[in-house]
């Protein structure tokens, strides 16, 4: 093959895309008449774009979208509250009686060598913890228990495992450390059921948490948690901060764009509650509503925000 | 915040859309949206008004998904747009008889399956320059702004997509 005919080769399928310069085109067009080789060739490449035209290439399931944004909300919230997210463990983790580390070691390396040895050591009940918060902790448990290498000549061995210690609480909702463990288990939660009564305690407590981290997980919740009952009750609970300028844009962004539209309309009746309460919305979240008024789908929806505005219809 | 989840919300979907288009797996789709919106979120302060905001998430898309390291697992793929998605979307594929001859306007679930192969056996520069030239519509001029090269790498990496997609795909041409 010349140089000239591989360089024509090449511009076959730029010719197909029409990405050639006119003089190009003639002179592919003058060739293409003299070079059966190249017939075949662009030929072949017809056939391949007309296959992949009659392959119906839909645009992703909508639902799908929806995910992601979710899970890309509840990522960017995990990566703003990051080092809050650490004081909370650590302050979760102070509000008890700390372990002493001499006697975690000790218990720790007879465990390994004899679990029946390490209940003496941890005997069930625990000790009592003179605070607010009752602590009952339970026995020491090992898992994922490994051995890492073998053991070498002068008798040394490695084994990994998890030290795991069930523990429960009993306080009073209005206890600081219990707050901060419903903010976790309202972020954290395994499973729905775990998070929505999380979120529904905070709406039953008599005034609002004063603690910022109940605050940003319901926040969190709202805007990104994949069970609609959850986002409802962390609403809900939410109500309990009416003054606070982020819950109000939270609130926003929920009725913009919640995939639940029961949802959506329960978040409006939440702004024109908190209107009502003598609340009024900023002028950039004004400029919000007036595009929700504008553009939502839900007759509902316009119409409440259009009573929240308050302003003449021109 | 409320201005990012608007800016974001706006041109979102098309971002998944290449992204799905890219990978043809929805785990891998969401990796790739989230981060892309986490760079987007990360670099707004930054971005300096030098091109429009969607050309920017475009190249930035497109960074991504080249070096998008997959988690599927071939036992747990479940590409995008086929019936075993199962999502009942409108993209679901008619199943034609065995007597169909290959001229014939529907495609079977065996041949979008060989067609998805192809496009995953291209190398990821490959497989991006022919997903935006033939896909997505756009020129060469843009594709080469995008990746940051000439023309002429273009031209070279869709020639050579555009040849081996014909060899994976000769017994259906």
């Amino acid at each position: 093959m010349t140089l000239r005919h591989s360089y024509y080769r090449r511009m076959l399928p730029l010719f197909l895309y029409g990405e050639l310069t006119d003089q190009e085109r003639q002179d592919l067009e003058q060739h293409l008449g003299m070079c059966e080789s190249c017939r075949r060739e662009i030929d072949g490449t017809r056939r391949l774009h007309s296959l992949l035209a009659r392959v119906p290439w839909p645009a992703p399931p909508e639902a799908q979208l929806q995910e992601a944004r979710l899970q890309f909300r509840a990522a960017l919230a995990s990566e703003r509250r990051q080092p809050r997210t650490g004081r909370l463990i650590a302050g979760l983790l102070g509000a008890f009686q700390p372990l002493r580390p001499a006697h975690v070691f000790t218990g720790l390396v007879l465990v390994a060598a004899a679990f029946i040895a390490g209940r003496t050591l941890f005997p069930a009940g625990g000790s009592q913890i003179p605070a607010t918060a009752g602590l009952a902790q339970g026995e020491l448990r090992v898992t994922n228990l490994q051995l890492v290498g073998d053991a070498g000549s002068d008798g040394m061995i490695d084994v990994a495992f998890d030290a795991v210690r069930p523990m429960r609480i009993r306080g009073n909702l209005n206890d600081p450390a219990i707050q901060k463990v419903l903010a976790y288990a309202v972020v954290n939660g395994e499973n729905p059921g775990v998070r929505l009564r999380a979120a529904g305690s905070v709406s039953a407590m008599q005034s609002a948490p004063p603690e910022r981290e109940v605050r940003a997980a319901l926040m969190l919740a709202m805007t990104s948690d994949r069970n609609d009952g959850v986002r409802r009750e962390a609403l809900r609970a939410l109500l309990r901060y009416p003054g606070d300028r982020e819950v109000r844009d939270a609130v926003l962004t929920m009725i913009l764009h919640d995939p639940n539209p029961g949802l959506r309309v329960a978040a409006i009746n939440a702004l024109d509650t908190l209107r009502a309460r003598g609340y009024q919305p900023d002028q950039g979240q004004l400029q919000t509503i007036r595009q929700i008024r504008q553009n939502d789908q839900s007759l509902y929806v316009r119409t409440k925000a259009q009573s929240i505005l308050g302003e003449k219809i021109q | 915040m409320l201005a990012f989840n608007e800016l974001v919300q706006r041109h979102d979907r098309i971002v998944f859309a290449l992204a799905a288009r890219y990978v043809n797996s929805a785990e891998d789709a969401k990796d790739i949206f989230q981060e892309v919106m986490i760079r987007v979120f990360r670099g707004l302060p930054a971005f300096r008004l030098q091109s429009e905001f969607s050309t920017w998430l475009h190249r930035i898309t497109v960074n991504v998904c080249l070096t998008h390291r997959s988690r599927s697992r071939s036992d747990t793929h479940v590409p995008l747009a086929s019936p075993e998605s199962g999502d009942g979307s409108a993209g679901d594929i008619q199943i034609p008889d065995s007597t169909a001859g290959p001229d014939d306007a529907t495609i079977n679930a065996d041949t979008v399956r060989h067609i998805e192969q192809a496009l995953q056996a291209l190398s990821p520069r490959q497989r991006m320059v022919f997903t935006l030239r033939h896909f997505e519509g756009h020129s060469l001029r843009e594709i080469a702004r995008t990746l940051r090269c000439t023309e002429g790498t273009v031209k070279r990496y869709l020639f050579i997509a555009t040849r081996r997609m014909r060899e994976q795909l000769q017994d259906l041409l």
